[in-house]
């Protein structure tokens, strides 16, 4: 294996090679231009708004649940704790009789954080600390959460929130909706912290071999609290967006957001067994998602066929991914 | 993972029921506040009451739900709840979580507490006939409530609206007020349940018999929930905009508010008209501001109180059984102020 | 000698990757009852034939002629079934099963679809007796030492009854008395007529067992010796096209003051009351059988595992060392024997792995720059003739001497002052293992003290400037002048108890 071995690697199989790379981007893409030649209504600037806003807040579970997957761990509770941080954020962003909101924005705000935060640091502790499976720790909070969602709710939409939230979950600056803008500053601050901070790499290293990671110095155990304090607070994040956009904070909200949280994480490359993959990855695997849910919609595919479709995407992006590593 | 989570709200409530029962009659409060916010004053009346009447001491009723997820079902269970107290019934509900298999488990093991009637309504419409065979074996009374069963063994006694008639009174208020021409598009429930079903099929009936000239030109599941039924629009709207169509209807009211939601951000409040069922406490600023056009008003809450007086009059022999009826209603910006009080 | 007939003959064999030729025009012959030894350094193309002749890759080009008849369609299921073994480099076993049950995996004795547990485990022990292992067959495949799990594969690859036995560095991971089990073994094979290919980096092995050596070079076949006929310098030219004149380079630095000292330090159940020191610009070694608790001792210095008594002394000042990151403050580099395991984040690049424990030193904020971080990986990927295609390469794909080396570098950004290291050059070829001697006299001119762990005698004592001997747990004996060290003396300390 000398020098000369390498360098053989001619132009054309370095373009073999970044297309293998960003084959999702290509994917993207791809269905993208598909769409456009087959749909007079998909490609406008209103449509891919719509778009965006509706990936949002899929997309900012999907980073957080990176996080996680990244470290060999998994997050089942996402969508259990988008619902109890955004009932708990609806509560506190009530109105009275007269109009007036009975607490600060920002607390409610606090609230909903907070909320996802707890639960973030449940899964942690439990995971890191007690070192229980994070599938089955996972399991157990997705119903501690949704149930206490429940109770607290009432089995009710909480309704009634001042109409800033309203404003907020549906408003724009520039054409451009608040949701995506929060979204967009999540995805840079997360592909930042993963890509250019100390704390990123000792993600990928406990993920790829704990025990390594740790004969490293790492601080392996704290790691893997962390993303899952992360997740929680991505979560809770999402669960007052979902709740400003429906202007209500809903127990049942985000039903099954878990599984297309981890799908738009395996479509963007992660390996399910971590240290492998990208945060630009997953965002992509998000619209590839969102595209594709919004297109079939325009073109009037029932949603029975979306899930089949859904599901084959799925398949294929890890047999690809597969295809790439071999 | 949803059973997991059924098992836990079933268990959770099982258990404050059965705390309640129990100290209900030295300690009516503690049932109000952690069980039901909004039991109010007239019950704990009622329960005074009962103390005082001693013909239904120890009578337990046992209500069987498909789910307490919906505003709706929450007004079942209230009013059975209410009756219940008012008779001095002490309440078993249980709920199934939409699984048949569930439900039937839960009569079994109802019958076996010996309960002296059950209630249901059904988590599925064929699927969950043994519960009649099995309560009639055991000579329970059983009274179904709002879900029909299918078949010809019934009930001894049903209590429900005509769910034909919900979809066609919110369906023809649209057909109307479009002047019985134009385009529409409806927004489904989770598909296969039975109200999705007969609400679809009820549209369709009613439009090729009554209104030949509105089609029905989308139709899609947005799974009873506000952000599906959001998404949806927002993706119709790209797709058939102002002109394309002309006004929704939405299976129930989550659904409703969710796409006049998104109406609101594209500005289309009012050029395209949305119609929903059920009537929940939201509906009220979205009728009123002209958001909604209609909705249309199933007593969920009389249901559940005359099923309980109907399961009451068969367990003292009463000749109560057969169908009750508890009409729809069309609810308009109109006649609004009759039911937000 | 192999004058058995010809069993087996690989004819003009090519092998590309993307980006590689791993085999270049290459023709191999194998004889019954010959001991035909493959000699060459990492990457060379050894193992590349080897994963060729059992079937897990396909050749681009070329014929494997077998009993007489041209191979076609194969795989590793049908090669084993033709009666080609191979005893992998890469132990390859299910960690939470039996012996018995790894050693008949894929092929468990049935009856009435039942397993039958009692003659599996039953065959399993002859099996193991049969290479001279004595072992509980019902033992956890996880519980046992790495040497024992070698001993175990080979058991395995003997029990087909194979025609063909390939065996990858077989002594790579054992101790010398199951080295020598292991060449009966192979005596017995040879006398029954079967072939054995030998992969090995020890020279004396080859020599003393096998009937003819072929050296590889980048890919290429560079030529076939009798072994009766040649001598090592021949080989190590062949090897490295180069000859090796100092195998263990002198150095001559007087010693310093003590660096580190290790005071009755016990883990109960595993070793204890062990203590000694080493001093700045000193190679200590420790001796010992596998087993003897030499790998133990060093994880509880270096913050793997906790010990229960004792204390550890650094530059004179006791140092509680809890976990990893206390000993790399302390100045401590471990240097592990389980690459894999432990060393290394396999997934990762090398420029990843390079800096993996010493991003606190150079990035004092949580950032990091990625030009620093570039430098320093390029720095010892050039310092320690890292060869990979890039800093960015997975470290997963690099060959062992390379990864070793990145171990190498990774302690050597640490500017760990006490370096511990722990058979550091298992698996690795006799170039890198003279670049890694080099190193480790560079690291003691430099001020730093090493300890090193070693199974290979002629390492031990050619690196050593003091060696201790450990046995079952207990230090037993030490050797303080460089002159007095020998394999006898070593071996004296170690049978006396």
């Amino acid at each position: 294996m000398n020098k000369n071995n390498f360098s053989k690697a001619g132009a054309g199989e370095t373009m073999k090679i970044i297309f293998r790379k960003y084959a999702i981007v290509f994917a993207l893409i791809i269905l993208i231009a598909v769409l456009s030649v087959i749909s007079d209504r998909f490609f406008t600037f209103t449509n891919f708004i719509t778009i965006l806003t509706q990936t949002s807040i899929n997309a900012i579970l999907a980073i957080g649940v990176t996080f996680v997957i990244l470290t060999g761990g998994i997050d089942l509770s996402v969508g259990s704790m988008l619902a109890v941080s955004g009932v708990a954020f609806a509560m506190i962003a009530k109105v009275d009789a007269n109009g007036e909101a009975l607490f600060p924005p920002a607390l409610a705000v606090l609230a909903g954080i907070f909320t996802g935060l707890l639960f973030g640091l449940l899964n942690g502790l439990i995971v890191a600390k007690a070192k229980v499976a994070p599938f089955i720790v996972t399991l157990g909070t997705m119903t501690i959460s949704r149930g206490i969602a429940l109770i607290v709710a009432d089995g009710r939409p909480v309704s009634g929130m001042s109409s800033v939230f309203k404003s907020f979950g549906s408003g724009s600056i520039g054409g451009i909706p608040y949701l995506v803008i929060i979204m967009i500053m999540v995805s840079v601050i997360a592909i930042f912290l993963l890509g250019k901070t100390k704390f990123g790499r000792y993600i990928y290293a406990v993920g790829g071999n704990e025990e390594a990671a740790r004969a490293s110095g790492i601080p392996a155990s704290n790691v893997k609290m962390m993303v899952y304090i992360i997740c929680g607070f991505m979560a809770g994040l999402s669960g007052i967006m979902q709740a400003c956009r429906v202007v209500v904070g809903q127990p049942n909200a985000g039903e099954g957001y878990e599984l297309q949280a981890i799908s738009a994480v395996v479509i963007g490359g992660t390996a399910l067994s971590g240290g492998i993959g990208k945060m630009w990855g997953t965002i992509v695997g998000a619209f590839i998602i969102g595209v594709l849910g919004n297109g079939l919609d325009l073109l009037g595919v029932s949603s029975y066929w979306q899930k089949v479709i859904s599901g084959i995407i799925i398949i294929a992006a890890v047999l690809l991914d597969r295809a790439d590593k071999k | 993972m949803k059973k997991l989570l059924a098992a836990m709200v079933v268990g959770a409530t099982v258990a404050m029921f059965a705390g309640c029962g129990q100290k209900a009659e030295e300690t009516p409060a503690p049932a109000e506040t952690t069980a039901q916010e909004t039991v109010e004053a007239p019950s704990e009346a009622a329960q005074e009451e009962t103390k005082e009447e001693e013909t239904t001491e120890g009578m337990t009723f046992g209500y069987l739900i498909c789910n307490e997820r919906t505003a709706f079902m929450l007004d079942l269970i209230q009013g059975t709840q209410d009756k219940c107290d008012e008779l001095g019934i002490k309440l078993i509900v249980n709920d199934s979580d939409m699984d048949p298999a569930k439900q039937i488990s839960q009569a079994e093991s109802m019958i076996s507490q010996q309960v002296d009637a059950i209630i249901v309504t059904a988590a599925d419409a064929e699927a969950c006939v043994p519960i009649i065979e099995k309560c009639n074996a055991a000579n329970i009374p059983v009274v179904g409530v709002c879900n029909t069963f299918s078949g010809d063994l019934q009930p001894d006694g049903f209590v429900g609206s005509n769910d034909n008639q919900s979809a066609e009174l919110a369906v023809s208020a649209l057909c109307e007020a479009l002047g019985g021409e134009g385009k529409i598009g409806m927004i489904s429930g989770v598909a296969g349940q039975s109200s999705e079903v007969i609400r679809g099929e009820a549209t369709k009936r009613l439009l090729s018999e009554k209104y030949p000239d509105v089609e029905l030109v989308v139709e899609d599941t947005g799974s009873w929930t506000r952000d599906g039924a959001m998404t949806l629009t927002e993706n119709w709207i790209q797709k058939y905009g102002e002109e394309g169509l002309d006004a929704i209807f939405c299976q129930n009211d989550e659904m409703a508010i969710g796409t006049c939601n998104a109406l609101e951000n594209a500005g289309l409040t009012g050029k395209i008209l949305v119609s929903g069922i059920d009537l929940i406490p939201e509906s009220k600023e979205y009728l009123e501001s002209g958001k909604m056009y209609a909705d249309v008003f199933q007593d969920g809450y009389g249901q559940g109180f005359k099923a309980v007086e109907v399961a009451f009059g068969l367990v003292n022999g009463e000749d109560v059984g057969g169908e009750t009826w508890i009409p729809f209603e069309l609810v308009t910006k109109e006649n609004m102020a009759d039911y937000f009080e | 000698m192999g004058n058995g007939k010809q069993l087996l003959e690989m004819k003009h064999i090519c092998k590309a990757f993307p980006g590689v030729v791993a085999l270049n025009d290459v023709s191999f012959d194998l004889h019954e009852g010959e001991v035909h030894a493959l000699m060459g350094e990492n990457g060379a193309g050894k193992s590349t034939l080897m994963k060729i002749l059992t079937g897990t890759y396909k050749q681009d080009s070329g014929d494997i002629v077998y009993k007489g008849e041209i191979l076609e369609k194969r795989d590793e299921k049908f090669m084993l079934s033709m009666g080609v073994a191979i005893i992998h480099q890469e132990l390859s076993y299910v960690p939470h099963l039996t012996i018995a049950e790894n050693l008949f995996l894929g092929r468990e004795i049935v009856h009435h679809g039942v397993l039958h547990q009692k003659e599996m485990n039953e065959k399993a022990a002859q099996w193991l007796a049969n290479v001279g292992v004595d072992l509980n067959p019902k033992r956890l495949m996880k519980s046992l030492m790495v040497s024992e799990q070698q001993m175990v594969e080979i058991a395995k690859a003997i029990s087909y009854d194979a025609n063909i036995i390939v065996m990858d560095e077989p002594t790579s991971a054992i101790t010398d008395r199951e080295v020598e089990n292991l060449f009966k073994v192979i005596a017995d094979l040879k006398a029954k007529g079967v072939g054995i290919i030998y992969i090995s980096h020890k020279m004396d092995e080859i020599l003393r067992i096998s009937d003819r050596v072929t050296v590889f070079r980048d890919g290429c076949l560079v030529d076939t010796f009798q072994s009766d006929e040649v001598d090592i310098d021949q080989i190590i030219i062949a090897m490295v096209g180069r000859k090796l004149t100092d195998v263990f380079p002198k150095r001559s630095v007087e010693p310093g003051e003590e660096m580190l000292r290790i005071d009755g330090l016990t883990r109960k159940g595993v070793f204890e009351d062990v203590s000694f020191a080493v001093r700045r610009g000193e190679v200590l070694g420790v001796a010992g059988l596998m087993g003897a608790g030499r790998t133990e001792v060093m994880r509880c210095v270096c913050g793997l595992d906790k010990y229960d008594k004792g204390e550890i002394y650094v530059n004179g000042k006791e140092a509680r060392i809890r976990t990893p990151k206390d000993a790399i403050t302390n100045g401590i580099g471990l240097i592990n024997e389980d690459r894999k395991g432990v060393g290394l984040v396999l997934p990762l690049s090398v420029k990843h792995n390079l800096t993996l424990s010493n991003l606190n030193k150079y990035f004092k904020t949580p950032l990091l720059v990625n030009r620093k971080e570039n430098e320093l990986a390029d720095k010892e990927i050039k310092e320690l003739h890292i060869k990979t295609p890039g800093r960015n390469y997975p470290v997963r794909n690099l060959s062992g001497g390379n990864q070793q080396k990145v171990v190498l570098g990774k302690v050597m950004l640490d500017e760990s002052e006490i370096l511990i290291m722990d058979e550091p050059t298992r698996g690795i070829d006799v170039g890198a293992k003279v670049e890694i001697y080099q190193l480790i006299n560079d690291f003691v001119k430099n001020g730093k003290a090493v300890i090193v762990i070693s199974s290979e005698m002629p390492e031990l004592i050619g690196l050593s400037d003091r060696i201790v001997i450990m046995h079952e747990g207990k230090l037993v004996g030490k050797i303080d002048q460089k002159q007095d060290i020998t394999q006898e003396k070593i071996m004296e300390y170690v049978m006396k108890q």
